[in-house]
Protein backbone atom coordinates (compact mmCIF):
# COMPACT_ATOMS: atom_id res chain seq x y z
CA UNK A 1 0.00 0.00 0.00
CA UNK A 2 1.41 3.21 -1.27
CA UNK A 3 2.08 6.23 1.42
CA UNK A 4 -0.87 7.82 -0.62
CA UNK A 5 -3.33 5.47 0.21
CA UNK A 6 -2.97 6.64 4.12
CA UNK A 7 -6.04 8.97 4.74
CA UNK A 8 -5.38 11.34 7.82
CA UNK A 9 -9.02 8.87 8.87
CA UNK A 10 -6.60 6.34 8.58
CA UNK A 11 -3.80 7.36 10.49
CA UNK A 12 -5.95 9.37 13.05
CA UNK A 13 -8.13 5.84 13.48
CA UNK A 14 -4.24 4.55 14.61
CA UNK A 15 -4.09 7.21 16.94
CA UNK A 16 -7.36 6.40 18.24
CA UNK A 17 -6.80 2.83 18.46
CA UNK A 18 -9.22 1.93 16.30
CA UNK A 19 -7.21 0.72 13.31
CA UNK A 20 -6.38 -3.34 12.45
CA UNK A 21 -2.67 -4.78 12.99
CA UNK A 22 -2.53 -4.64 9.22
CA UNK A 23 -2.95 -0.96 8.66
CA UNK A 24 -0.51 -0.29 11.16
CA UNK A 25 1.81 -2.70 9.72
CA UNK A 26 1.40 -1.34 6.85
CA UNK A 27 2.09 2.62 7.82
CA UNK A 28 4.92 1.50 9.83
CA UNK A 29 6.48 0.45 7.15
CA UNK A 30 5.85 3.55 4.99
CA UNK A 31 8.34 6.27 5.85
CA UNK A 32 5.78 9.01 4.34
CA UNK A 33 2.95 7.58 6.33
CA UNK A 34 4.96 7.24 9.20
CA UNK A 35 6.08 10.86 9.49
CA UNK A 36 2.23 12.12 8.54
CA UNK A 37 1.56 10.24 11.44
CA UNK A 38 3.93 11.79 13.70
CA UNK A 39 2.72 15.13 12.63
CA UNK A 40 -1.09 14.20 13.47
CA UNK A 41 0.35 13.15 17.15
CA UNK A 42 2.10 16.53 17.19
CA UNK A 43 -1.21 18.37 16.94
CA UNK A 44 -2.65 15.74 19.07
CA UNK A 45 0.13 17.06 21.42
CA UNK A 46 -0.50 20.39 20.51
CA UNK A 47 -4.67 20.05 21.81
CA UNK A 48 -3.99 18.18 24.86
CA UNK A 49 -1.49 21.03 26.24
CA UNK A 50 -2.05 21.87 29.56
CA UNK A 51 -3.26 25.24 30.02
CA UNK A 52 -2.32 27.72 32.94
CA UNK A 53 -4.98 27.25 35.56
CA UNK A 54 -7.61 30.14 36.59
CA UNK A 55 -6.93 32.78 38.94
CA UNK A 56 -8.07 30.91 41.98
CA UNK A 57 -9.85 34.08 43.07
CA UNK A 58 -11.59 33.99 39.83
CA UNK A 59 -12.24 30.17 40.08
CA UNK A 60 -13.44 30.85 43.24
CA UNK A 61 -15.59 33.76 42.27
CA UNK A 62 -17.27 31.14 39.63
CA UNK A 63 -17.55 28.75 41.92
CA UNK A 64 -19.64 30.70 44.07
CA UNK A 65 -21.70 32.29 41.83
CA UNK A 66 -22.83 28.93 40.47
CA UNK A 67 -23.49 27.64 43.68
CA UNK A 68 -25.42 30.56 44.59
CA UNK A 69 -27.62 29.82 41.53
CA UNK A 70 -28.35 26.71 43.12
CA UNK A 71 -30.27 28.28 45.78
CA UNK A 72 -31.26 31.80 44.82
CA UNK A 73 -33.68 31.71 47.50
CA UNK A 74 -32.36 30.62 50.65
CA UNK A 75 -29.56 31.43 52.45
CA UNK A 76 -25.90 30.87 51.90
CA UNK A 77 -24.85 27.86 52.82
CA UNK A 78 -21.69 26.74 50.65
CA UNK A 79 -18.48 26.49 51.88
CA UNK A 80 -17.28 29.09 49.14
CA UNK A 81 -20.43 31.34 49.01
CA UNK A 82 -20.20 31.40 52.63
CA UNK A 83 -16.46 32.47 52.86
CA UNK A 84 -17.46 35.16 50.36
CA UNK A 85 -20.26 36.48 52.76
CA UNK A 86 -17.28 35.95 55.73
CA UNK A 87 -15.31 38.12 53.65
CA UNK A 88 -17.77 40.99 53.58
CA UNK A 89 -19.11 43.26 55.63
CA UNK A 90 -21.90 45.17 53.87
CA UNK A 91 -22.28 48.33 55.05
CA UNK A 92 -25.32 48.61 53.82
CA UNK A 93 -29.30 47.72 55.06
CA UNK A 94 -29.45 45.63 51.71
CA UNK A 95 -28.89 41.33 51.81
CA UNK A 96 -25.52 40.49 50.25
CA UNK A 97 -26.25 36.57 50.34
CA UNK A 98 -29.68 37.18 48.34
CA UNK A 99 -27.76 39.57 46.17
CA UNK A 100 -25.38 37.62 45.57
CA UNK A 101 -27.66 35.11 45.09
CA UNK A 102 -29.32 36.62 42.46
CA UNK A 103 -26.39 38.29 40.40
CA UNK A 104 -25.03 34.79 40.34
CA UNK A 105 -28.25 33.38 39.08
CA UNK A 106 -27.93 35.50 35.97
CA UNK A 107 -24.12 34.52 35.83
CA UNK A 108 -22.10 36.98 36.84
CA UNK A 109 -18.39 36.91 37.98
CA UNK A 110 -18.90 38.21 41.61
CA UNK A 111 -15.94 39.35 43.70
CA UNK A 112 -15.46 41.62 47.10
CA UNK A 113 -14.03 44.65 46.66
CA UNK A 114 -12.92 47.51 48.80
CA UNK A 115 -15.24 50.55 49.29
CA UNK A 116 -12.94 52.44 48.64
CA UNK A 117 -13.47 51.67 45.43
CA UNK A 118 -14.26 54.52 43.98
CA UNK A 119 -15.96 56.46 40.60
CA UNK A 120 -12.80 57.05 39.93
CA UNK A 121 -12.16 60.54 37.88
CA UNK A 122 -9.12 59.85 36.00
CA UNK A 123 -8.12 61.73 32.63
CA UNK A 124 -10.66 60.60 29.87
CA UNK A 125 -8.70 59.07 27.19
CA UNK A 126 -9.29 57.39 23.85
CA UNK A 127 -9.78 54.13 25.27
CA UNK A 128 -12.36 55.70 27.29
CA UNK A 129 -13.90 57.42 24.64
CA UNK A 130 -13.53 54.03 22.74
CA UNK A 131 -15.33 51.76 25.17
CA UNK A 132 -18.16 54.59 25.86
CA UNK A 133 -18.69 54.71 22.03
CA UNK A 134 -18.91 50.79 22.17
CA UNK A 135 -21.64 50.97 24.70
CA UNK A 136 -23.78 53.37 23.43
CA UNK A 137 -23.46 52.58 19.62
CA UNK A 138 -23.97 48.63 20.23
CA UNK A 139 -23.55 46.15 22.75
CA UNK A 140 -25.28 48.31 25.27
CA UNK A 141 -28.78 48.79 24.24
CA UNK A 142 -29.63 51.89 25.38
CA UNK A 143 -32.78 53.59 24.69
CA UNK A 144 -31.55 56.91 23.78
CA UNK A 145 -34.59 58.74 24.16
CA UNK A 146 -34.94 57.73 27.44
CA UNK A 147 -31.54 58.30 28.31
CA UNK A 148 -31.20 61.90 26.96
CA UNK A 149 -34.55 63.38 28.27
CA UNK A 150 -32.91 62.48 31.43
CA UNK A 151 -29.98 63.73 30.81
CA UNK A 152 -30.85 66.71 29.05
CA UNK A 153 -32.89 67.78 32.01
CA UNK A 154 -30.10 68.01 33.54
CA UNK A 155 -27.57 69.50 31.13
CA UNK A 156 -27.68 70.45 27.63
CA UNK A 157 -23.90 69.77 27.54
CA UNK A 158 -24.07 65.86 27.88
CA UNK A 159 -25.35 65.46 24.31
CA UNK A 160 -24.42 62.23 22.68
CA UNK A 161 -22.83 61.44 26.20
CA UNK A 162 -26.04 60.97 27.93
CA UNK A 163 -25.83 57.06 27.47
CA UNK A 164 -22.58 55.63 28.46
CA UNK A 165 -18.97 56.03 28.86
CA UNK A 166 -16.44 54.28 31.04
CA UNK A 167 -13.89 55.45 33.17
CA UNK A 168 -10.83 53.59 33.15
CA UNK A 169 -9.02 53.09 36.20
CA UNK A 170 -5.23 51.34 35.25
CA UNK A 171 -3.79 49.05 37.39
CA UNK A 172 -0.83 46.19 37.30
CA UNK A 173 -1.96 43.72 34.65
CA UNK A 174 -1.72 41.00 36.82
CA UNK A 175 -3.30 42.39 39.72
CA UNK A 176 -6.51 40.52 41.24
CA UNK A 177 -9.56 42.45 41.16
CA UNK A 178 -9.68 43.41 44.83
CA UNK A 179 -5.83 44.73 44.60
CA UNK A 180 -6.99 46.58 41.17
CA UNK A 181 -9.59 48.26 42.74
CA UNK A 182 -7.95 48.48 46.12
CA UNK A 183 -4.97 50.72 44.54
CA UNK A 184 -7.30 52.42 42.34
CA UNK A 185 -4.68 54.96 40.13
CA UNK A 186 -4.27 57.54 42.77
CA UNK A 187 -2.98 59.80 40.55
CA UNK A 188 -5.41 59.61 38.05
CA UNK A 189 -8.18 60.66 40.99
CA UNK A 190 -6.02 63.22 42.47
CA UNK A 191 -5.54 64.73 38.78
CA UNK A 192 -9.34 64.74 37.59
CA UNK A 193 -10.42 66.39 40.93
CA UNK A 194 -8.52 69.26 40.21
CA UNK A 195 -8.81 69.53 36.77
CA UNK A 196 -12.49 69.20 36.69
CA UNK A 197 -13.09 72.09 39.15
CA UNK A 198 -16.60 72.00 39.20
CA UNK A 199 -17.26 68.79 37.76
CA UNK A 200 -16.19 65.20 39.42
CA UNK A 201 -14.24 65.62 42.61
CA UNK A 202 -14.29 61.64 43.61
CA UNK A 203 -11.88 62.33 46.79
CA UNK A 204 -14.44 64.82 48.13
CA UNK A 205 -17.80 62.30 47.79
CA UNK A 206 -15.09 59.67 49.25
CA UNK A 207 -14.12 61.98 52.59
CA UNK A 208 -17.54 62.32 52.95
CA UNK A 209 -18.33 58.92 52.85
CA UNK A 210 -15.54 58.62 55.49
CA UNK A 211 -16.87 61.33 58.02
CA UNK A 212 -20.43 60.25 57.92
CA UNK A 213 -19.67 56.34 58.03
CA UNK A 214 -17.56 53.32 58.68
CA UNK A 215 -13.80 53.89 57.28
CA UNK A 216 -13.77 52.30 53.94
CA UNK A 217 -10.47 50.66 54.39
CA UNK A 218 -11.75 48.71 56.70
CA UNK A 219 -14.99 47.54 54.55
CA UNK A 220 -15.55 45.58 51.83
CA UNK A 221 -18.64 44.31 49.80
CA UNK A 222 -19.94 42.64 47.42
CA UNK A 223 -19.86 43.75 43.53
CA UNK A 224 -20.36 42.39 40.50
CA UNK A 225 -17.26 42.61 37.81
CA UNK A 226 -18.31 41.78 34.27
CA UNK A 227 -15.91 41.41 31.78
CA UNK A 228 -17.45 42.73 28.99
CA UNK A 229 -20.57 44.88 27.84
CA UNK A 230 -22.30 42.25 26.07
CA UNK A 231 -22.33 40.31 29.62
CA UNK A 232 -23.29 43.67 30.99
CA UNK A 233 -26.16 43.93 28.91
CA UNK A 234 -27.78 40.78 28.90
CA UNK A 235 -27.35 40.51 32.48
CA UNK A 236 -29.24 43.77 33.19
CA UNK A 237 -32.11 42.36 30.81
CA UNK A 238 -32.22 39.22 33.27
CA UNK A 239 -32.50 41.54 36.15
CA UNK A 240 -29.52 40.83 37.46
CA UNK A 241 -28.01 44.18 37.65
CA UNK A 242 -31.02 45.43 39.37
CA UNK A 243 -32.00 48.84 40.72
CA UNK A 244 -31.28 48.41 44.45
CA UNK A 245 -29.18 51.33 45.20
CA UNK A 246 -30.86 54.72 45.84
CA UNK A 247 -29.23 57.93 44.79
CA UNK A 248 -28.29 58.68 48.40
CA UNK A 249 -26.23 55.19 48.43
CA UNK A 250 -24.42 55.73 45.19
CA UNK A 251 -23.06 58.93 46.66
CA UNK A 252 -22.11 57.67 49.40
CA UNK A 253 -20.36 55.19 47.58
CA UNK A 254 -18.03 57.77 46.01
CA UNK A 255 -20.29 58.67 43.18
CA UNK A 256 -20.19 62.71 43.23
CA UNK A 257 -23.53 64.26 43.87
CA UNK A 258 -22.67 66.15 40.76
CA UNK A 259 -23.21 63.35 38.90
CA UNK A 260 -26.30 61.86 40.35
CA UNK A 261 -28.56 64.97 41.05
CA UNK A 262 -28.83 66.48 37.97
CA UNK A 263 -29.96 63.10 36.02
CA UNK A 264 -33.24 62.36 37.90
CA UNK A 265 -35.65 63.05 40.82
CA UNK A 266 -32.86 61.71 43.33
CA UNK A 267 -35.79 60.63 45.50
CA UNK A 268 -37.19 57.98 43.15
CA UNK A 269 -34.78 57.18 40.98
CA UNK A 270 -32.60 53.95 41.29
CA UNK A 271 -29.05 52.73 40.34
CA UNK A 272 -26.53 49.99 40.25
CA UNK A 273 -22.99 50.18 40.27
CA UNK A 274 -20.80 47.25 38.40
CA UNK A 275 -17.29 46.98 37.54
CA UNK A 276 -16.80 46.19 34.15
CA UNK A 277 -13.34 44.51 34.29
CA UNK A 278 -11.20 43.19 31.02
CA UNK A 279 -8.53 41.07 33.25
CA UNK A 280 -6.15 42.59 31.12
CA UNK A 281 -5.08 45.42 33.79
CA UNK A 282 -8.01 48.15 33.41
CA UNK A 283 -11.30 48.02 35.30
CA UNK A 284 -13.81 51.07 35.18
CA UNK A 285 -16.48 51.44 37.71
CA UNK A 286 -19.58 51.90 36.41
CA UNK A 287 -22.91 53.80 37.53
CA UNK A 288 -26.10 52.21 35.82
CA UNK A 289 -28.98 54.11 36.16
CA UNK A 290 -32.53 52.90 36.04
CA UNK A 291 -34.99 55.25 34.57
CA UNK A 292 -38.67 55.62 34.69
CA UNK A 293 -39.55 54.74 31.13
CA UNK A 294 -37.58 51.63 31.25
CA UNK A 295 -34.38 52.66 29.42
CA UNK A 296 -31.05 51.96 31.34
CA UNK A 297 -28.34 54.48 30.93
CA UNK A 298 -24.38 53.71 32.30
CA UNK A 299 -22.67 56.41 33.13
CA UNK A 300 -18.78 57.06 34.09
CA UNK A 301 -16.52 59.49 35.67
CA UNK A 302 -16.24 61.18 32.15
CA UNK A 303 -19.68 61.61 31.95
CA UNK A 304 -20.04 62.86 34.94
CA UNK A 305 -17.42 65.61 34.66
CA UNK A 306 -19.42 66.84 31.86
CA UNK A 307 -22.48 66.92 33.59
CA UNK A 308 -20.96 68.87 36.10
CA UNK B 1 -5.22 8.01 50.47
CA UNK B 2 -8.61 8.21 51.07
CA UNK B 3 -10.74 6.97 48.15
CA UNK B 4 -12.82 9.83 46.42
CA UNK B 5 -16.52 10.54 46.75
CA UNK B 6 -18.06 9.61 43.29
CA UNK B 7 -19.43 12.00 41.01
CA UNK B 8 -22.63 9.75 40.97
CA UNK B 9 -22.87 10.32 44.89
CA UNK B 10 -22.26 13.52 44.79
CA UNK B 11 -24.74 14.06 41.94
CA UNK B 12 -26.88 12.59 44.09
CA UNK B 13 -27.06 14.29 46.85
CA UNK B 14 -26.41 17.37 44.99
CA UNK B 15 -29.66 17.07 43.83
CA UNK B 16 -31.38 16.34 46.83
CA UNK B 17 -30.14 19.95 47.79
CA UNK B 18 -26.67 18.99 49.57
CA UNK B 19 -24.58 22.29 48.71
CA UNK B 20 -21.48 21.32 50.06
CA UNK B 21 -21.46 18.15 47.47
CA UNK B 22 -22.43 20.31 45.01
CA UNK B 23 -18.87 22.47 45.97
CA UNK B 24 -16.74 19.71 46.09
CA UNK B 25 -18.75 18.29 42.63
CA UNK B 26 -17.80 21.60 40.58
CA UNK B 27 -14.26 22.06 42.55
CA UNK B 28 -13.42 18.65 41.04
CA UNK B 29 -14.40 19.51 37.56
CA UNK B 30 -13.68 23.16 37.51
CA UNK B 31 -10.33 22.78 35.76
CA UNK B 32 -11.35 20.95 33.51
CA UNK B 33 -14.58 22.43 32.08
CA UNK B 34 -12.41 25.83 32.10
CA UNK B 35 -9.79 24.11 30.09
CA UNK B 36 -12.32 23.26 26.99
CA UNK B 37 -13.61 26.67 27.29
CA UNK B 38 -9.78 27.79 27.15
CA UNK B 39 -9.37 25.71 24.34
CA UNK B 40 -12.72 26.57 22.16
CA UNK B 41 -12.25 30.64 23.21
CA UNK B 42 -8.68 31.24 24.03
CA UNK B 43 -7.26 32.14 27.56
CA UNK B 44 -8.21 34.67 29.30
CA UNK B 45 -11.52 36.53 30.59
CA UNK B 46 -13.22 35.29 27.75
CA UNK B 47 -12.57 31.56 29.04
CA UNK B 48 -13.15 32.24 32.46
CA UNK B 49 -16.35 33.95 31.76
CA UNK B 50 -17.81 30.86 29.37
CA UNK B 51 -16.72 28.50 32.67
CA UNK B 52 -18.48 30.41 34.84
CA UNK B 53 -21.51 30.26 32.55
CA UNK B 54 -20.60 26.94 32.49
CA UNK B 55 -20.81 26.01 35.76
CA UNK B 56 -23.74 27.86 36.53
CA UNK B 57 -25.54 25.82 33.28
CA UNK B 58 -24.82 22.88 35.22
CA UNK B 59 -26.12 23.60 38.80
CA UNK B 60 -29.23 24.86 36.99
CA UNK B 61 -29.39 21.64 34.57
CA UNK B 62 -28.50 19.32 37.80
CA UNK B 63 -31.58 17.96 38.46
CA UNK B 64 -32.23 16.94 34.54
CA UNK B 65 -28.97 15.13 34.69
CA UNK B 66 -30.49 11.49 34.95
CA UNK B 67 -26.95 9.32 34.67
CA UNK B 68 -27.76 7.80 31.08
CA UNK B 69 -24.22 10.16 30.05
CA UNK B 70 -21.31 10.38 32.36
CA UNK B 71 -21.18 13.60 34.24
CA UNK B 72 -18.08 14.35 32.42
CA UNK B 73 -19.01 14.02 29.03
CA UNK B 74 -22.32 16.09 30.21
CA UNK B 75 -20.76 18.77 31.66
CA UNK B 76 -18.76 18.95 28.58
CA UNK B 77 -21.54 19.36 26.52
CA UNK B 78 -22.16 22.45 28.46
CA UNK B 79 -19.19 23.71 28.75
CA UNK B 80 -18.93 23.32 25.05
CA UNK B 81 -22.11 25.05 24.33
CA UNK B 82 -20.95 27.96 26.80
CA UNK B 83 -17.71 28.39 25.19
CA UNK B 84 -19.77 28.69 21.39
CA UNK B 85 -22.25 31.46 22.87
CA UNK B 86 -18.87 32.86 24.26
CA UNK B 87 -17.33 32.86 21.09
CA UNK B 88 -20.76 34.26 19.38
CA UNK B 89 -20.64 36.86 21.90
CA UNK B 90 -17.10 37.96 20.98
CA UNK B 91 -17.91 37.69 17.51
CA UNK B 92 -20.59 40.80 17.89
CA UNK B 93 -18.37 43.29 20.00
CA UNK B 94 -15.73 42.43 17.02
CA UNK B 95 -18.26 42.91 14.71
CA UNK B 96 -19.77 46.23 16.16
CA UNK B 97 -16.46 47.86 17.31
CA UNK B 98 -13.37 47.63 15.97
CA UNK B 99 -12.32 50.56 18.34
CA UNK B 100 -12.43 48.07 20.96
CA UNK B 101 -9.76 46.02 18.84
CA UNK B 102 -7.55 49.03 18.99
CA UNK B 103 -8.06 49.33 22.45
CA UNK B 104 -7.35 45.34 23.49
CA UNK B 105 -3.92 46.34 21.06
CA UNK B 106 -3.36 49.42 23.29
CA UNK B 107 -3.84 47.44 26.48
CA UNK B 108 -1.79 44.90 25.36
CA UNK B 109 1.32 46.87 24.18
CA UNK B 110 1.24 48.88 27.35
CA UNK B 111 1.27 46.05 29.69
CA UNK B 112 4.14 43.49 30.66
CA UNK B 113 6.43 42.02 28.55
CA UNK B 114 5.06 38.62 29.55
CA UNK B 115 1.51 39.24 29.39
CA UNK B 116 1.98 40.88 25.64
CA UNK B 117 3.57 37.42 24.77
CA UNK B 118 0.92 35.66 26.09
CA UNK B 119 -1.65 37.75 24.25
CA UNK B 120 0.30 37.05 21.24
CA UNK B 121 0.77 33.51 21.54
CA UNK B 122 -3.05 33.23 22.14
CA UNK B 123 -3.91 35.06 18.98
CA UNK B 124 -1.05 32.80 17.26
CA UNK B 125 -2.44 29.39 18.17
CA UNK B 126 -2.62 26.99 15.35
CA UNK B 127 -5.58 25.55 17.41
CA UNK B 128 -7.87 28.87 16.75
CA UNK B 129 -6.71 28.59 13.04
CA UNK B 130 -9.02 26.08 12.84
CA UNK B 131 -12.93 26.14 12.10
CA UNK B 132 -15.22 25.89 14.87
CA UNK B 133 -16.91 22.37 13.29
CA UNK B 134 -13.07 20.69 13.34
CA UNK B 135 -11.79 22.35 16.71
CA UNK B 136 -14.25 21.28 19.28
CA UNK B 137 -14.29 17.37 18.22
CA UNK B 138 -10.68 17.71 18.31
CA UNK B 139 -11.00 19.28 20.93
CA UNK B 140 -13.49 16.87 23.23
CA UNK B 141 -11.24 14.02 21.66
CA UNK B 142 -7.47 15.13 22.46
CA UNK B 143 -7.91 17.17 25.22
CA UNK B 144 -10.76 15.80 26.75
CA UNK B 145 -9.77 12.34 26.24
CA UNK B 146 -14.45 11.54 25.04
CA UNK B 147 -14.53 8.74 22.87
CA UNK B 148 -16.30 9.15 19.37
CA UNK B 149 -20.00 7.89 20.15
CA UNK B 150 -19.46 10.48 23.77
CA UNK B 151 -18.40 13.39 21.23
CA UNK B 152 -21.19 12.70 19.01
CA UNK B 153 -23.73 12.62 22.05
CA UNK B 154 -22.38 15.72 23.32
CA UNK B 155 -22.64 17.38 20.02
CA UNK B 156 -25.53 16.00 18.61
CA UNK B 157 -23.88 14.51 15.37
CA UNK B 158 -23.28 11.15 13.80
CA UNK B 159 -20.71 8.83 15.03
CA UNK B 160 -18.93 8.75 11.75
CA UNK B 161 -19.22 12.77 11.46
CA UNK B 162 -17.29 13.03 14.50
CA UNK B 163 -14.62 10.66 13.17
CA UNK B 164 -14.30 12.13 9.88
CA UNK B 165 -13.98 15.79 11.72
CA UNK B 166 -11.33 14.61 14.25
CA UNK B 167 -9.33 12.97 11.34
CA UNK B 168 -9.88 16.42 9.11
CA UNK B 169 -9.11 18.48 11.97
CA UNK B 170 -6.09 17.10 13.24
CA UNK B 171 -4.82 16.53 9.32
CA UNK B 172 -5.54 20.69 9.36
CA UNK B 173 -4.03 21.62 12.72
CA UNK B 174 -1.02 19.43 11.49
CA UNK B 175 -0.82 21.28 8.19
CA UNK B 176 -0.80 24.80 10.34
CA UNK B 177 2.16 23.40 13.00
CA UNK B 178 4.35 21.89 10.21
CA UNK B 179 6.51 19.53 10.07
CA UNK B 180 7.86 17.22 12.89
CA UNK B 181 11.53 17.56 13.16
CA UNK B 182 12.27 14.72 14.81
CA UNK B 183 12.64 12.19 12.15
CA UNK B 184 9.57 11.09 12.58
CA UNK B 185 10.80 8.00 12.64
CA UNK B 186 8.82 6.16 15.62
CA UNK B 187 7.05 3.21 15.06
CA UNK B 188 3.61 2.90 15.89
CA UNK B 189 2.07 2.06 18.92
CA UNK B 190 -1.25 1.10 19.66
CA UNK B 191 -3.16 4.56 21.12
CA UNK B 192 -2.32 7.61 21.19
CA UNK B 193 -1.91 8.76 24.77
CA UNK B 194 -2.12 12.05 23.98
CA UNK B 195 -2.78 13.18 27.60
CA UNK B 196 0.63 11.66 28.36
CA UNK B 197 2.43 12.69 25.57
CA UNK B 198 3.06 16.07 27.65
Amino acid sequence: MSSEAFTDEMLSAIIDDEADDKTIAAVNADPAARARLQQLRAAVSHVAAPIPVANPERRSASIAAALAAASPTTEVSSLAAARHVRETQPSRSRSAPRWLAVAAAAGFLIVTIPLLARFSGSDADETATTAAEEVDSASFGINDSGADTDTDAASDDAGDSSADAMDEVEGPADSDDAALLDTADQDAVEEAATAETDGFEPDAAADEQEATTVAPAETEKIRVVVSNLDILEEFITLGAVAAQLTAEQVIAEGVPAACVEPLADVDTATFDLVVLDDFGGTARLILVIFNQDGSTTALDAEDCAQLG
Amino acid sequence: MPSLVEDDDLIRASQHGDVASLEILLNRHHDRIRAVCAKIVGRGADADDAAQMALIAIVKNLDAFDGRARFTTWSYRIATNAAIDELRRRNRRTATSIDDDDQHLQIATSGDLENSITAKLDIDDALHQLPEEFRIPVILRDLCGLDYDQIAEALELAPGTVRSRIARGRGKLADIIGPVTDGGNQSDTRGVQGHDDE
